[in-house]
């Protein structure tokens, strides 16, 4: 999964990669803008101090000198956080006073205009300004250079630069949390979609709902809706001819069933009558199975059991039910009980279907239910209409519990008889009225018990149809 | 009895038309439902089983058109289909029974010999459970001949019971039938009866057994 490519990240690496260069390019405009503002700002004073020392250079003798009390140089090189220095020369250079390793380029020709130079001293960097000067009385003009360290244009630079910058990535990040959270909120419906089809069992190939699916996901769940279609045709087709199948073998093996059956009533060898009674109990095997995939294909969701439903007695459906295997049992040395209340325990159902459910029960302990002296078919309307087939027989083992409900699959394998479809025609009949089928058997039972229980009947919408 | 056979499978058309010769019908085979109407026509038939799913007309337009110029023979249905709308649009269209393949030999012979005497105006012959004979029309039993000593009570017990021979009678049905005529059979009594009845019949071979929740049967008891 984590190998798959993501959208959230993938929109965001398309958003944020270009934005933090752009970002990044930003910063080092700024900060050269930051720093020529900030150059703009202290070379003012650079000037005026350069100005003002200018003007305290006095004329001695024809000679430049400059006195300064301890107290004024004091206040001049004071500076919080950067260190000042200056060099007052004349035009051939002799040094008047000031520092005389501070490297000061050429002045400008005019005097008092300012030519800012930047350099080191004492292996700090340093900007500086020099100008030219001639003081009244003075015959050759002087020249004057003040310099400083950066710490405090540095500083106003950084400090503008965060002002710019700080914004812009606040901004590169709300903008990916909103793409996140964008994102997010448009794969919700994604997440809905993918519950509905969760959701679905293997046989509902119903298309899945489209309402508050994004526009740009339509495609896909329209595609998948197509292909559930034509799957359900296909699966329809496969079960029609299932049923179809059933339906046509019926007619030939009638037609074996009678001439075995009529064969039976000749005179005939006795070994030929015993050939004669396999072949009649085969044929009757193949009749009990095509019946009961016609059954089954009948009461699968293709099919549609429901337009055939009804109100229905459950109470009379066992009777009439019970009643026809009531000579096999007696001829198996069973006893058929019925244990049913005086009053109608009503459904909604196929009345054909609940008959084969009762059947199948029925002789599914017939036939499993070894040495049982009885059957009991039990009908109770409370809390919801249900209806259980017990016998007394061995039960069924543990491991073929879960099972039991499976196609074609039987516990006793061995034993040659039956079509291993009973109890999976139960689960579908039980299942297509909308109730739930379980099975008991020992040591929590004394035999085996299958219970079917179904929904109760809402008395009022029915009667709308 | 003369007996039009409806059928378009020739094996199964074979197997019947042998099985209902020798069981002492005398039958007329058709594959098809044009000749089918076309046999009807040309003359009378004591009964006519007929299939639905059939070439060139199918079962029920048989049917339609048998009934539409007044036909009164008896038609029992054999057809592979089963489903309840199929059974119930063929008796509305006239057929007297209906039975779904694949069927027992013993029971198609048993339907067609009844609806015959039935159209024959005969619908209660005698009826035997073993060696015992119920006369309807004089209400006495014989047991090989010999008469069986029963009230009007008892005959009528005994009466509902052997109308079907091993299948079983709701008690609530014995009950109905009976208390039409005599108010004052109910539930209760009619345990008693049954009970009497047994008591009676136990000698002669045959058993009244009572199914819980289902009802009576009477059956020759098993040796």
């Amino acid at each position: 999964m984590s190998r798959a490519p993501s959208l959230r990240r993938g929109l965001l690496a398309r958003l944020a990669i270009p934005l933090l260069a752009l970002i990044v390019a930003d910063a080092g405009l700024s900060y050269v803008f930051a720093l020529r503002f900030a150059n703009s700002a202290y070379d003012h004073w650079l000037i005026d101090s350069a100005r003002s020392l200018a003007a305290q250079v006095k004329a001695e003798g024809g000679q430049a000198t400059l006195r300064l009390p301890r107290e004024a140089l004091e206040v001049f090189e004071w500076d919080e956080r950067d260190r000042i220095v200056y060099k007052v020369s004349s035009v051939t250079g002799e040094l008047i006073i000031g520092q005389r390793s501070l490297a000061v380029p050429e002045p400008s020709r005019e005097l008092q205009h300012p030519a800012f130079f930047e350099g080191e001293f004492e292996r700090e960097p340093i900007r500086g300004v020099v100008i030219r000067a001639k003081p009244s009385g003075i015959r050759e003009p002087i020249v004057i250079a003040v310099a400083e360290t950066l710490h405090k244009r540095k500083s106003l630079a950084a400090d503008i630069l965060a002002i710019v910058l700080v914004p812009q990535v606040l901004l590169l990040l709300a903008a990916a949390l909103l793409i996140w959270s964008g994102i997010t909120a448009g794969l919700r419906s994604l997440v809905q979609v993918s519950l509905d089809l969760a959701r679905k069992d293997h046989r509902d190939l119903s298309p899945v709902p489209m309402r508050d699916v994004p526009q740009e996901v339509q495609p896909i769940i329209a595609r998948t809706n197509e292909l559930f279609g034509r799957l359900e045709e296909a699966l329809h087709a496969q079960r029609k001819f299932i049923a179809d199948a059933a339906h046509q073998l019926r007619t030939p093996l009638s037609a074996l069933k009678l001439q075995l059956e009529s064969l039976e009533r000749e005179r005939l060898p006795e070994e030929i009558r015993g050939r004669i009674a396999s072949l009649k109990n085969a044929g009757g095997r193949a009749i009990h199975l095509a019946q009961q995939l016609l059954t089954l294909a009948r009461a699968e969701p293709e099919f549609d059991p429901q337009r055939s439903f009804a109100d229905v007695d459950l109470v009379s459906v066992a009777r009439d039910t019970g009643e026809r295997w009531i000579p096999k049992a007696l001829e198996a040395g069973v006893e058929l009980v019925l244990d049913a209340p005086d009053s109608p325990v009503r459904l909604t159902g196929d009345p054909t279907l609940l008959s084969e459910l009762v059947s199948n029960l029925i002789d599914n302990a017939l036939r499993h239910g070894r040495d049982t002296r009885t059957i009991t078919v039990r009908i109770s309307g409370t809390p919801r209409p249900s209806l259980a087939v017990e016998d007394a027989g061995p039960g069924i083992p543990p491991q073929a519990k879960d099972r039991v409900f499976d196609r074609f699959y039987r516990a006793d394998a061995g034993s040659g008889e039956g079509t291993g479809l009973g109890l999976a025609i139960v689960k579908e009949i039980v299942s297509a009225h909308g109730g739930t089928v379980s099975i008991e058997t020992r040591p929590q039972f004394a035999g085996t018990r299958v219970l079917a229980v179904f929904p109760a009947v809402a008395p009022t919408v029915r009667r709308e149809r | 009895m003369r007996l039009l056979l409806v059928e378009d499978d020739p094996d199964l058309a074979d197997g019947l038309a042998a099985a209902l010769g020798r069981a002492g019908f005398s039958v007329d085979r058709v594959a098809d439902g044009k000749s089918a109407t076309d046999a009807l026509e040309a003359q009378p038939y004591d009964l006519m089983l007929l299939d639905l799913g059939l070439p060139r007309m199918d079962g029920f337009e048989v049917l339609r058109s048998a009934r539409a110029r007044k036909l009164t023979v008896p038609v029992l249905i054999l057809t592979a289909r089963d489903a309840l709308e199929d059974r119930v649009h063929g008796l509305d269209l006239g057929a007297d029974d209906y039975l779904t393949k694949p069927f027992e030999l013993a029971e198609l012979e048993a339907r067609a010999r009844a609806l015959i005497r039935r159209s024959a105006g005969n619908p209660a012959p005698d009826v035997r459970v073993g060696e015992l004979t119920i006369d309807i029309k004089t209400r006495t039993a014989r047991h090989r001949g010999e008469p069986v000593n029963l009230s009007p009570r008892d005959f009528a017990v005994l009466e509902i019971l052997a109308a079907k021979p091993g299948h079983v009678v709701a008690k609530d049905r014995l009950v109905n039938s009976i208390s039409t005529w005599d108010k004052d059979f109910s539930e209760n009594s009619a345990e008693v009866y049954v009970h009497r009845l047994r008591k009676k019949l136990g000698p002669l071979g045959i058993e009244i057994v009572t199914m819980r929740g289902f009802g009576y049967l009477i059956r020759v008891a098993p040796q």
